[in-house]
């Protein structure tokens, strides 16, 4: 049965990437069916869930949005298909296969939307770097297993390996320029960046998780579940400060991506280290923000795509009554704020995080507890960044009022991340509980806990209360009397003049030392990453030891990435054809 | 030593004559960058003792380039064709807080044009009058530079010492701000010395004492809005180790028979200035020791004449350019007042500091703005 | 910590006006009696009358009038008692010689204590129960008036300090806004000032 649906799903893919040559909205719509059985699959795997629900909204929001010439859509669908294949794989070269059909479409799609030559190149780099690693992770276990499919691996190494390799695309410190330089120098079109942002780097949760499962706990990989955890916290921090000084629309987002893989990447951690029912519960956490994330992030780069221009200083926007509820819910929801989605896993992050220094309850306990404080203050940074986004998008800049169907997308992913929160209790199956005392029926609590009960929230009530205490205060006090008046501006006429530049100014003051800002006479001139310059010169070196391989598809032609991508793909079909 | 003080109406101004000059146009340039916006600031808001505003040009914390307009409240005074007496009234109420400075300098103009000897005792009088003006000019802007620290007790008392000089002025002068004290021909006053000076010489220095010594005041003095020019003015300048005082000059006042000590610092900053006000206030009480004060009058007469008055009021040199045509009215008057030269310099020392410098700085010139836009009609 | 002491070591030094009689008025800021025709260059004397709305205290009637050192030269025309415990205040200048900011301003000094009477500064007309106007009127602060004035919730005073703000008093013309409190002198002083303003919150 399940293989029947999958094989219809492939199917579908398929044809909607011919069609969509044809006529890109009726290859969307072709995807939009697909995605909407993936959801269907996705009742019992919750990675085909997060996949199904941004794919269905990425196809629905294509629909209205793309108008980038006949090579998006294929391409875009085409990488979709890889993911897909990821998830389904059951061995090593289904695995590779789709991982790299995934990715080869997306260095297409940034080449042929690019202004500058690097991204692309960089993007491909790293993203070739990655699946070395990967490959040669599987290269390994194939070695010591004798067998291609994914069984029990006795050794971490394979493990250890492929997370790097995973690391790498998920851009977690120190590979962040992995990750924003091709969205925000590239400037690939909003459908893209969200699949890019949302799910390709899901795929490297999937990964880990997967590899992660199939290897046998030892102390090694506890020691090495500290080392994620540290890389996950300064992920945090370092992605939701670069966040909050980025000036670029779409590269404030890519940041906030860093951001939130570095706190799963965190959860990963806690999910090695502990054992039994803390180390399912940190897993649970860790599926739960990557849904938070994926979801959210959709919709905000649906914001994103709907502004004219790329600097959120200059940009040009429309202003709608929807696009203002949705960006607030989204942007609540990413800060990490209750009862959406995102502060169910936040908390149940830091939750977790606090319970392994307390079981843990030796000099190592400080670990996790500095690592918790650092994703508290990364949290911070990061509702200041999603401020600022959502400030300069929807709320503060004066622009034109109009709705449109995208930004009624936005809307409707804003809806889902809220209730999506009130119904979080079905992914933590068995940390429910109830308190009768207090009038919370069974199962309406969420419980974490590491044998012992720790601490509870109870999402579906904060959201009933939201709306009790809103309707008794009307009631009671009724309709609230309002005046308007204008905003006082120091007796002048109103002036919209604060830049988002300047909102962040303070923190690239305050920080000069590790950002390197430098004041010009007419510029403020900083390193938007720090960590920037030795990747690229790794990338450089990267280059020069591929020199023939890069001269022939690293040029940015579309031809050779076709080429590349079509040879790939006829390599793997027949692999997958002998096996 | 020749300086340059201003411009005086169409005349340059020196400290040992005038001559006619064109007005230099200072052209400073900042072109458009990334980021940068105007963060207004005035003409009406908390914080701003008068109407001025202030354009901060700033990507956000750092200062690039600070624009201020003090003619939002600028007034027409409507003095030409008017007596001597009568345009007395009008410049007394150019600036309350500098009054004894702005009608002494008009009256040394007139006394100079019309060849008027004034009695010494007089003069004396007027030293006192612009002395105890200094104090208190110079205790507000104290008052200020630890209001914008948040310094209430500091504050609080030198703002009690503010008020006691007032009274002070108040019980000798019949007028806190000198209205109607001087006038052609002579002054309002209350004979004998000034009582209660050694409470408020006694007072101050305890406070001054205290908040050089005290580190998180002076961190947000030191180094803020340093500024070296040669054409500056007053304690601007005296804080930049020029010595520049109309009191040190040949001016028409006895300044050297009170064995006048100039005060001066080196470090050309908001902290400079803040000391060489300091230090003033005890060497103008030093002073106002030596003065008794004595009722005198003079002869007044009528003739046709031109001159310059010019005196050093609290923040530097204040002078008028009068005419006065035969029949004893005023047919012409220049005005340059110190606040004008001062709020160049603010401008161009604010370059390059960041926001929180900007309420010391800006205080530490104490600027006063009525002074500034006046027209004279 | 030492700067607390120093606070503590120079005691209250605050006065005990309104109940007791004020200290050491200077005479020109207070009420003025006499008769006699003279030559006053704002005609706030006339007809052997004196009306303190109009006086500049030039001292050009002296001898024949004198200052009596009352210094209860001012008229509420309105109070409105939901300011007694908390009254907050606006100052705007539209053309002042500087004079009433420094005497408004004085009013925070130990001396007077406005802040005793639960009266205060504010730094927007957002938040001020009363607008405090000073100054002639000047074409700049025309329009910032305008929207100060609409910028504060009612219910709202509006207050004209000096002789400028009610009547123009020597240099030009006064503001286009009708006064609820007018405190007259030139500038008026602070003693002037805190009675006003403790009647004008309705106490």
């Amino acid at each position: 049965m399940i293989k029947m649906l999958q094989l219809l799903i492939l199917f579908l893919l398929l044809v909607s990437i011919v069609i969509s040559l044809f006529n890109r909205k009726i290859g969307y719509s072709l995807l939009g069916i697909a995605s909407a059985l993936i959801i269907y699959q996705g009742l019992h795997c919750i990675f085909f869930l997060i996949a199904g629900i941004v794919w269905l909204l990425s196809s629905a929001f294509s629909i209205f949005y793309d108008n980038y010439g006949k090579w998006l859509s294929p391409l875009f669908i085409t990488s979709i298909l890889g993911m897909y294949i990821v998830l389904i794989s059951n061995n090593y070269l289904e695995f590779l296969a789709g991982w790299e059909i995934m990715s080869i479409p997306a260095y297409a799609i940034i080449g042929l939307n690019k202004k500058i030559d690097y991204p692309a190149f960089t993007f491909m780099a790293f993203g070739e770097l990655s699946t070395v690693l990967i490959l040669s992770a599987f290269i390994y276990s194939y070695s010591i297993t004798d067998n291609i499919y994914f069984t029990e691996l006795s050794s971490p190494l394979p493990f250890i390996i492929s997370t790097f390799g995973f690391i790498v695309k998920m851009g977690i410190f120190p590979f962040l320029v992995m990750e924003w330089l091709p969205i925000a120098h590239g400037s690939a079109p909003a459908n893209s960046s969200a699949i890019l942002s949302a799910t390709m780097t899901l795929m490297g949760v999937y990964g880990i998780i997967k590899i992660a499962s199939l290897t046998q706990r030892t102390i090694v990989t506890q020691d090495f579940g500290f080392i994620l955890l540290g890389m996950g916290s300064f992920s945090v921090f370092f992605g939701a400060l670069y966040a909050y000084v980025s000036e670029h629309v779409k590269g404030l987002l890519a940041f906030s991506t860093i951001e939130n893989n570095g706190s799963i990447l965190t959860g990963i951690g806690v999910y090695l280290i502990s054992q039994g029912v803390l180390s399912q519960f940190a897993l649970d956490v860790t599926l739960v923000f990557a849904l938070a994330h994926s979801i959210a992030k959709t919709g905000l780069f649906f914001i994103s795509g709907s502004v004219e221009g790329e600097s959120l200083t200059y940009i040009k926007i429309a202003k709608s009554l929807r696009g203002k509820i949705g960006g607030i819910l989204l942007a609540s929801s990413m800060s990490g704020l209750l009862p959406n989605i995102g502060g169910v896993a936040a908390w149940g992050l830091l939750e977790s995080l606090f319970m392994l220094a307390y079981v843990e309850h030796s000099v190592l306990s400080i670990i996790p507890i500095i690592s918790g404080s650092i994703v508290a203050m990364g949290e911070g940074l990061a509702t200041g960044a999603l401020i600022k986004f959502i400030s300069y998008t929807q709320i503060f800049k004066l622009g034109k009022t109009e709705g449109s169907a995208k930004v009624s997308i936005v809307l409707l992913v804003g809806i889902i991340v809220l209730l999506l929160g009130s119904v979080s209790y079905i992914f933590f199956r068995g940390f429910t509980a109830g308190a009768p005392c207090l009038g919370m029926l069974e199962g309406l609590l969420i419980i974490s806990s590491y044998g012992e009960p720790f601490g509870g929230i109870s999402p579906l009530y904060v959201l009933l209360l939201l709306f009790v205490i809103s309707l008794v205060t009307f009631g009671i006090f009724g309709k609230p009397k309002i005046r308007r008046s204008e905003t006082w501006n120091n007796g002048e006429k109103i002036e919209d003049q604060y830049s988002s530049f300047a909102l962040a100014n303070n923190i690239r003051m305050m920080l000069s030392k590790l950002l390197r800002t430098k004041i010009l006479e007419n510029e403020v001139v900083f390193s938007a990453d720090i960590f920037w310059e030795a990747m690229y010169s790794l990338a450089k070196a990267y280059k020069k030891f591929s020199r023939i391989l890069s001269t022939s598809y690293m040029n940015s032609s579309l031809s050779y990435y076709i080429f590349y991508m079509i040879l790939a793909f006829i390599i793997i079909t027949l692999l997958a054809v002998i096996i | 030593m020749r300086r340059k003080i201003g411009k005086l109406g169409k005349f340059c101004l020196y400290n040992d004559g005038y001559v006619e000059c064109e007005e230099e146009i200072e052209k400073r340039t900042y072109s458009p960058a990334y980021g940068s916006f105007d963060f207004v600031y005035g003409p009406s808001a908390g914080g701003l003792m008068e109407s001025v505003r202030l354009d901060i040009i700033t990507f956000g914390e750092y200062i690039r380039n600070v624009i201020v307009n003090p003619y939002y409240k600028s007034r027409t005074i409507k003095i030409k064709g008017k007596g001597i007496n009568d345009a007395l009234l009008y410049i007394e109420r150019i600036n309350a807080p500098f009054t004894a400075s702005h009608t002494i300098a008009f009256l040394m103009a007139i006394e100079k044009a019309l060849g008027i000897e004034v009695p010494y005792e007089l003069l004396l009088d007027r030293i006192a009058e612009i002395e105890l003006e200094r104090i208190r000019n110079n205790l507000l802007v104290i008052e200020r530079l630890t209001e914008s620290a948040g310094f209430q007790v500091p504050m609080n008392s030198l703002l009690w010492l503010v008020e006691k000089v007032n009274r002070i002025i108040g019980k000798y002068f019949g007028h806190r701000y000198f209205f109607g004290v001087n006038y052609y021909g002579g002054i309002n006053v209350e004979e004998g010395k000034i009582k209660d000076l050694e409470i408020i010489e006694k007072e101050f220095n305890d406070l001054f004492n205290s908040l050089i010594e005290s580190r998180i005041f002076i961190d947000r003095l030191q180094g803020n809005g340093i500024i070296k020019d040669e054409e500056s003015i007053g304690p601007v300048a005296r804080a930049a180790n020029l010595e520049y005082d109309a009191r040190n000059e040949e001016i028409g006042l006895p300044y050297k028979d009170l064995e006048f000590k100039i005060s001066t610092y080196d470090s050309a900053d908001a902290f400079g200035r803040f000391i060489v006000r300091g230090k003033e206030i005890f060497e103008s009480l030093n002073m106002l020791s030596r003065i008794n004060l004595k009722k005198i009058e003079y002869k007044g007469k009528l003739a046709e004449g031109k001159a310059i008055g010019r005196v050093e009021s609290p923040s530097g040199d204040l002078a008028y350019y009068v005419e006065v045509s035969n029949e004893g009215k005023i047919s012409e008057i220049y005005l340059l007042s110190p606040s004008s030269v001062n709020i160049k310099l603010f401008s161009k020392s604010m370059v390059k500091n960041i926001f929180t410098d900007l309420p010391f700085n800006w205080e530490s010139f104490g600027i006063w703005i009525s002074e500034i836009g006046v027209k004279f009609e | 910590m030492s700067w607390f002491l120093k606070g503590i070591k120079r005691g209250i030094r605050t006065e005990k006006f309104p109940k007791e009689k004020p200290l050491e008025v200077a005479p020109w800021s207070t009420q003025i009696e006499g008769e006699g025709n003279v030559n006053c260059p704002t005609n706030a004397i006339e007809d052997n009358k004196w009306t303190q709305e109009k006086c500049i205290f030039c001292r050009r009637c002296f001898p024949s009038y004198k200052p009596t050192g009352d210094v209860n030269i001012f008229d509420v025309k309105k109070r409105n008692p939901t300011f007694r415990k908390s009254f907050y205040i606006y100052p705007i200048d539209v053309g002042t010689c500087g004079g009433c900011n420094l005497e408004l301003k004085l009013l925070t000094s130990p001396q007077y204590d406005m802040s005793r009477f639960g009266i205060f500064f504010t730094n927007t007309p957002r938040h001020a129960d009363a607008l405090l106007v000073m100054g002639i009127m000047t074409e700049g602060m025309r329009e910032a008036l305008m929207r100060a004035y609409e910028a504060m919730p009612e219910p709202k005073l509006i207050i004209l300090l000096g002789v400028c703000a009610i009547s123009g008093g020597l240099l030009g013309l006064p503001p286009e806004i009708k006064g609820d409190v007018r405190i007259a002198g030139c500038p008026p002083n602070p003693y002037t000032i805190l009675k006003a303003l403790i009647e004008a919150k309705g106490d």
